[in-house]
């Protein structure tokens, strides 16, 4: 088994017969915290990171051109849920970045607290994504924030907190999900859409369609002036 | 002079932005504290600090982008306080999100899938014990009834009691009858346990929301609120939102292909419902809806009583 780095910082990546697989170092070998694959070779261990369950992989296999996710950074996540692709932004960012990770449903949190207790650079926020002022004086700002809301104002969430909170220079991430803005429109429609409110504020650097990895998505990354 | 507060504690800097005095919290200040955080209220050490200094900016009530930029360089030294504090506030959330509502939620989860265990279980019973009486299974409809009989009597008193001279079945040893015995048992102790189970749930029901229970009934009310997620979800919904909880699939293929709109959702089992005609049921099941709305929202801001009168207005209507 071969893995080499690719042009994404702490991503392994191997050729397997179906396509693709993506690994992360796992920051605290021997434990596992999803059903994921884990791969041992020359005393590191390795996480595998499945791109049907996280959409930050989705996007790397679709060949985004950059995250701008490196070791070391802070990290605002929006929309952490039970912790699947933060426990991977952990693994990237290691032990000197730190990852504050937000949701709003208290049922999902509980899961998410059981992993920040594994991992101590990530950190569990039960709050608004929608009302950044509640959550202000409990982050700092960060170097990337990444976004995976499934609600009707996506867009409007995401450039409020990049306001409020991104570094300048810092990238942002957003994971649109076409089908919780309009059901009744077609995904590109929605996407377009979503291009014309976030040029306003912000440059977009990239942007890829998810599928077939996740149906009706798609991702944009955003750079800060 | 600049006050700053957060999560990990009360600052205080100078002109040149450096730590001239800090209140670092510990847990039982972030008991205290972590509510007035979110409603922007003062806390306890910054109105000690307020005092102490007199010409003082707070930052937190009174931001400055410049200044704070120059804060948070400060605060980047603090990683492992922000991971504590940050934990365990959000445990302490948690903790007050469980609600009384929850719990009729879970009830009545637990009423339907008892329901369902008992469906499935008795059609087991019905076709094991076929191979011994099929006779009684045609005569006993009704499932209770069926098990009880079937748990009790042995298959020669059932044969007297319903007058059988011949069967089709075969005669089964001891060993395989009690086999059978036993799952009929079972399942008379899953009625009890569902008995148990909506008797709870009323009492509950009559306590925490008595206006949706006499509006709505315990069952259909507490059906509701489970789709809905919480009461504090549901106090939230538009009435012509909670007409239709249940009718999810059919509202959305109407809105994607265009098939016809559903009238209502499970609120179609409440009984004023069940009674009107038939061309009238959407009309009765968006007044009911109406005033499920309403009898929610008192029930959520602790208002007055007015359950009675918000049903017997819809029940004039539909008479």
């Amino acid at each position: 088994m071969r893995l080499y780095n690719p042009k994404f910082q702490n991503v392994f990546s191997e050729k397997g017969k179906r396509g693709i697989k993506l690994y992360t170092e796992n920051l605290t070998p021997g434990i596992q915290y999803f059903d994921e694959e884990i791969v041992r070779e020359k005393g590191k261990e390795y996480r595998q990171w499945d791109a049907r369950r996280s959409k930050l992989a989705a996007g790397i296999l679709k060949g985004l051109s950059q995250t701008g996710i490196k070791p070391g950074q802070k990290v605002l996540y929006l929309g952490a849920s039970h912790g699947y692709t933060p426990s991977f932004f952990s693994d990237i960012v290691g032990r000197q970045g730190f990852i504050f990770a937000l949701d709003f449903a208290p049922r999902v949190v509980r899961d998410l607290v059981f992993l920040c207790e594994k991992r101590n650079n990530i950190t569990p926020l039960l709050g608004d994504a929608n009302q950044p002022k509640t959550f202000a004086s409990r982050i700092l700002p960060v170097d990337i924030v990444y976004m995976d809301v499934a609600q009707k104002n996506q867009a409007e969430i995401f450039l409020k907190n990049c306001n409020m909170f991104l570094k300048s220079g810092g990238f942002g991430l957003l994971a649109v999900k076409s089908r919780s803005i309009d059901i009744t429109k077609r995904p590109k429609q929605i996407f377009q859409q979503v291009r014309t409110k976030l040029e306003k504020e912000i440059t977009i650097v990239d942007y890829k369609i998810l599928d077939p990895f996740e149906r009706d998505h798609c991702m944009y990354v955003v750079k800060k002036n | 002079m600049y006050l700053y507060s957060n999560i990990i504690g009360t600052f205080v800097f100078n002109q040149n932005m450096q730590i001239r005095e800090k209140i670092l919290f510990s847990k039982s200040d972030l008991k205290n504290n972590y509510k007035k955080f979110q409603e922007n209220e003062l806390l306890n050490s910054e109105e000690k600090l307020l005092k102490k200094f007199k010409k003082i900016r707070n930052l937190r009530t009174d931001p400055d982008e410049k200044l704070l930029s120059k804060v948070f360089l400060v605060m980047s030294e603090y990683d492992k306080e922000f991971y504590e504090n940050n934990l365990y506030v959000t445990k302490l959330q948690i903790k007050d999100s469980i609600t009384q509502d929850l719990l009729i939620v879970q009830t009545i989860g637990s009423v339907n899938e008892l329901k369902k265990s008992i469906n499935l279980l008795s059609k087991r019973l019905r076709e094991w014990y076929s191979y011994v009486l099929p006779e009684v299974e045609e005569i006993l409809y009704d499932h209770f009834s069926f098990a009880e009989r079937i748990a009790v009597d042995s298959p020669e008193k059932l044969m007297k009691d319903f007058k059988l001279k011949i069967t089709m079945g075969r005669e089964f040893s001891k060993e395989d009858l009690a086999a059978i015995k036993n799952l009929a048992s079972t399942i008379l102790d899953l009625f009890d346990e569902k008995q148990e189970k909506e008797d709870y749930l009323e009492k509950l029901m009559e306590k925490t929301c008595p206006n949706l229970t006499e509006v709505a009934g315990f069952l259909t009310g507490a059906k509701l609120m489970a789709i809905a997620g919480s009461l504090r979800k549901m106090v939230m919904m538009p009435a012509s939102t909670i007409q239709l909880l249940g009718a999810e699939k059919a509202l959305f293929m109407h809105m994607i292909k265009g098939t016809k709109s559903p009238k209502h959702g499970i609120i179609i089992e409440h009984p004023l419902i069940q009674r009107v005609d038939r061309k009238d049921k959407g009309k009765a099941s968006r007044a009911l809806a109406d005033k499920i709305s309403i009898a929610v929202k008192i029930d959520f801001f602790k208002g007055e009583f007015l359950g009675d009168k918000l049903r017997k207005q819809v029940e004039d209507r539909f008479r």
